[in-house]
C-alpha cells in the first residue's frame, strides 16, 4: 500500500507557515480583544438618572370589622380591621430647566398590586446649572401628590441619582 | 432547502481554508481538523491561570481593582503573563467554539445522529459567553461598570424584578463587597458547569480528538504567550458609578451584544438571541436529506468479534450476551437512533473474508439498503466495463469528498461511498485477484477529517497491518494506492488517480496470481 503526499510543507517552510498562521491568529485575537473603541457616552454630557423605589397610597383606607364579620374569622385571624392591600399606581413627572423630561406612570408590584412601584429612566443633560422640579402623584391621578425641587452642577459625564427615601427626594451627585 | 444555499458556499469557503492550513501547517496540524480539541487546549490554559488568578484576587470592591492591578503592573512578568494568557485564551476558546460550530454546520454534520451533541452545544455556547462577561466583571473597572449597568438594564426589560437591577449599580454605595463574593462564585461555578457540559457534548463520540497533536498545542501556547508579552491585557481606570465611562476598549468576542443593545434597545436583542437560540434548537430536525437505513446484525454470521463495536464512531453498535444456541457468547447489536449508516462496521467485519466471487455474500454486519454484495457486484461490473487498452482501476471514494463519480479519468472505474471505510480490505484483495482490476485507488475525506470521523483512521490502520480486519494479499502493495482529499482536492487527485494508472504497467508482472472466473476458491 502507498499513501500519496498530500500538500504538506517541509523542512524551514513548515515553521515559516506555521510563524504565519499563528501570527495572523494572535493579531486577530489582539485587535478584536480591546479593539475598536466604543463610544459609550458622549464627552459632552452628563448623565441623569430617574431611579427610586416607592409604595402608592392604599386603594381603600382600613375599616373596623362588623362584629358579625369577626364571628365568621377564625382565631388566630381574627383581626378588628379589614385593610385592601392594593394600592394606587405612582405618577411621576420630572422638569428639568422647566421643561418636562419625563412624565410617567407605575403600577405597584406584586401579585396583589400590594408592591412598591419602580422607576429607572435615564437622561443625557448638557453639562451645567440645571433647576430640577419632580412631582410625585401617589394617591390617584386626581389627587394631590408632593413634589421636590432642586439646583445642581454637573460637569462632563456626571451622574445624578434622583431617589426618594420614603416622600424625601435624595440627590446622589459625585463628591467634588 | 434555504439552509442549503447558505452552506454550500460554507462548505466551498472552509475546504479552500483547509487547503490553507495545510500549506502553512501541514496536514497533520492543520488545526480545522482539531477545532473541538483546541478548544479543551484553551480551556485548560483559562483553568490554570485562572487558579492563580484566584489566589491573588480580593473579593472586595475596592481590593477587587486593586489586586488585579498589583499583578498588572508590578507582577508583570508572571501575574500579568497569568492574566493575559487567562483573557487571550478565553477569546481563542470562544474563537475555536465558533468556527467549530460554524464548520459543523457547513459541512452538515449536526443533524442526525449527532443531533445530541449539536442540542449539547447551544447551552455550551451561552453559558461560554456569560462566563466571559462574567470574568470581566471581576476586574470592577470601567469596563465591568459598563458591562454590569448595560447587563441590568438589559435584565431590566423583563418586568420579572421587584425592584429595578439597575438600581444595585446606582451610586457608589450601592454595592458592597459580597457582591464580589457572588462573582467569584459564579465565575468558578459557571466554567465547571461548562466543562460538565463538554463532557456530555461527546458521550456520542466514541474516541473524540480532545488533544490536539502537540506540536499544534505547543504553537497555539507559544502563540498565547507571546501576544501576553506583547500585547498584555490591561485595565481600564477604576469603576466609579459617579460617573460615566466614556469610551470603551470593547472585547468582540464576548461582548458584542452590549452594543447591539445600545444601537437598537433591549427588547429586539432578546428577541434576536431568543430567535437565534431557538434556530440553533430546531435546526437538527429542520427537513433534510433522507438517511439510509441503519446496519443490521445477522445473526447467522456474527460471530462476536467486536471488531464493528470498536470501529463504529457513534457507539451505535453494542455486544449483548447471546441467548441462542450459538457457540459464540456475543452478538453485535445496533442501535438504530445512534447509526449513520456509514458502513464503516461492514469494512470492520471479517465474516466474509475471503471474498469470492460465485456465493452470496452474507457478512456479519450490513447495510441494508447498500449490502456488501451489491457492493461486489457493482465494483466487477464497473471494472468489466473498462476498455482493454489501459490498466484497469478501481477507484473508492466517499460521498462527502470528491465525487468520484464525475471525475471521468480513462481506465478507472469509480465506486462512491458513505464513506471510504466501508469497504472491507478483501475486497481490495478480491478485485485484484478476481475482479479484473491491476490497482485500486482509495479516496475520500480522510484522515483528521473525516465526516464520518473515523472511517479515515481505519482505513489507513487496516492497510498497514495494524488494526483488523487487515489487508491481506499476495499482490504487491503498489497495486493499493491511499490518497486523501476533500472536496477542494478534486485536481489534485485526479493527478494522482492518472500517475497512479500510468505507473501500474512498470510493477512486476503478477498475472499468475489472477484467478479466472468460475476457478476454484482458496
Amino acid at each position: 500500500m502507498s499513501n500519496v503526499n498530500r500538500t504538506t510543507p517541509a523542512g524551514i517552510g513548515r515553521y515559516v507557515g506555521q510563524f504565519v498562521g499563528y501570527t495572523l491568529f494572535a493579531l486577530l485575537l489582539g485587535y478584536f480583544s480591546a479593539s475598536p473603541d466604543w463610544r459609550y457616552f458622549p464627552a459632552d454630557k452628563a448623565l441623569v438618572k430617574l431611579s427610586f423605589s416607592h409604595a402608592g397610597q392604599r386603594k381603600e383606607a382600613c375599616r373596623d370589622r362588623t362584629a358579625a364579620e369577626l364571628e365568621n374569622i377564625p382565631g388566630s385571624a381574627k383581626v378588628p380591621q379589614a385593610c385592601p392591600r392594593e394600592r394606587h399606581p405612582v405618577q411621576v413627572k420630572l422638569w428639568l430647566n422647566d421643561a418636562e423630561v419625563f412624565s410617567g406612570s407605575a403600577q405597584p408590584g406584586g401579585l396583589s398590586n400590594d408592591g412598591p412601584s419602580t422607576f429607572y429612566e435615564t437622561f443625557e443633560v448638557p453639562p451645567g446649572h440645571h433647576s430640577l422640579k419632580l412631582e410625585v402623584r401617589d394617591n390617584g391621578p386626581d389627587q394631590p401628590g408632593f413634589s421636590h425641587s432642586a439646583q445642581v452642577d454637573l460637569r462632563p459625564r456626571d451622574i445624578l441619582a434622583i431617589d426618594m427615601d420614603r416622600r424625601a427626594l435624595v440627590l446622589r451627585l459625585p463628591s467634588r | 432547502m434555504v439552509l442549503g444555499y447558505i452552506q454550500r458556499p460554507m462548505e466551498w469557503a472552509f475546504e479552500k481554508a483547509e487547503l490553507g492550513f495545510d500549506v502553512l501547517f501541514g496536514r497533520a496540524w492543520n488545526p480545522l481538523f482539531y477545532l473541538g480539541a483546541l478548544c479543551y487546549f484553551n480551556f485548560w490554559i483559562v483553568a490554570a491561570s485562572g487558579i492563580y488568578l484566584y489566589i491573588v484576587f480580593e473579593t472586595s470592591v475596592l481590593g477587587a481593582y486593586n489586586s488585579i492591578e498589583v499583578i498588572t503592573q508590578e507582577q508583570w512578568y508572571f501575574g500579568g503573563i497569568m492574566r493575559s494568557l487567562h483573557r487571550y485564551a478565553s477569546d481563542a476558546l470562544l474563537l475555536f467554539t465558533m468556527i467549530h460550530l460554524l464548520r459543523e454546520f457547513a459541512l452538515d454534520r449536526y443533524r442526525g445522529v449527532r443531533w445530541f451533541s449539536w442540542i449539547v452545544g447551544v447551552p455550551m455556547l451561552w453559558l461560554l459567553i456569560i462566563c466571559g462577561i462574567n470574568g470581566y466583571w471581576l476586574v470592577w473597572d470601567e469596563l465591568a461598570q459598563m458591562i454590569a449597568v448595560w447587563t441590568a438594564e438589559f435584565l431590566d426589560w423583563f418586568p420579572i424584578f421587584g425592584e429595578p437591577v439597575a438600581r444595585n449599580f446606582l451610586t457608589k454605595g450601592s454595592l458592597s463587597d459580597r457582591f464580589f463574593s457572588l462573582l467569584i462564585f459564579l465565575h468558578i461555578a459557571l466554567p465547571l458547569i461548562l466543562l460538565l457540559l463538554m463532557w456530555i457534548h461527546l458521550q456520542r463520540m466514541n474516541r473524540a480528538k480532545i488533544n490536539p497533536p502537540l506540536g499544534l498545542a505547543i504553537g497555539t501556547f507559544l502563540m498565547l504567550l507571546v501576544l501576553s508579552l506583547v500585547y498584555p491585557a490591561v485595565s481600564h481606570p477604576q469603576a466609579d458609578l459617579s460617573h460615566v465611562p466614556e469610551v470603551i476598549h470593547l472585547d468582540w468576542f464576548y461582548l458584542f451584544v452590549y452594543p447591539m443593545i445600545d444601537l437598537w434597545s433591549a427588547g429586539p436583542v432578546w428577541g434576536l438571541l431568543y430567535g437565534v437560540t431557538g434556530l440553533l434548537i430546531i435546526m437538527p430536525w429542520l427537513p433534510r436529506e433522507k438517511y439510509d437505513a441503519p446496519a443490521v446484525v445477522n445473526p447467522d454470521q456474527c460471530n462476536g468479534c467486536e471488531r464493528c463495536f470498536d470501529d463504529c464512531p457513534y457507539g451505535a453498535v453494542i455486544m449483548h450476551k447471546r441467548e441462542d444456541d450459538s457457540p459464540y457468547e456475543k452478538i453485535a447489536v445496533v442501535n438504530p437512533d445512534a447509526c449513520a449508516a456509514c458502513g464503516i462496521c461492514v469494512g470492520s467485519c471479517p465474516t466474509h473474508t475471503p471474498l469470492r466471487r460465485d456465493d452470496h455474500i452474507t457478512t456479519g454486519i450490513d447495510l441494508p439498503d447498500y449490502t456488501l454484495h451489491q457492493l461486489r457486484g457493482q465494483c466487477v461490473a464497473a471494472v468489466a466495463g473498462l476498455p482493454d487498452d489501459k490498466p484497469k482501476v478501481i477507484l473508492f471514494g466517499c460521498a462527502r469528498a470528491v465525487h468520484v463519480d464525475a471525475m471521468g479519468v480513462a481506465g478507472v472505474a469509480t465506486i462512491e461511498l458513505p464513506c471510504t471505510g466501508m469497504v472491507p480490505p478483501s475486497l481490495l484483495d478480491f478485485m485484484l485477484r478476481r475482479g479484473g482490476a491491476d490497482g485500486v485507488f482509495l479516496t475520500g475525506c480522510g484522515d483528521g477529517e473525516c465526516f464520518h470521523r473515523l472511517g479515515g483512521r481505519w482505513v489507513e490502520e487496516r492497510l498497514d497491518g495494524t488494526r483488523e480486519t487487515y489487508l491481506r494479499t499476495k499482490f504487491s502493495k503498489k497495486r493499493v494506492r491511499l490518497g486523501w482529499a476533500s472536496a477542494a482536492d478534486a485536481d489534485r487527485l485526479k493527478e494522482d488517480v492518472v500517475g497512479f494508472r500510468d505507473g501500474l504497467p512498470d510493477l512486476p508482472d503478477e498475472s499468475h496470481l489472477v484467478e479466472a472466473v468460475g476457478g476454484e476458491e482458496q
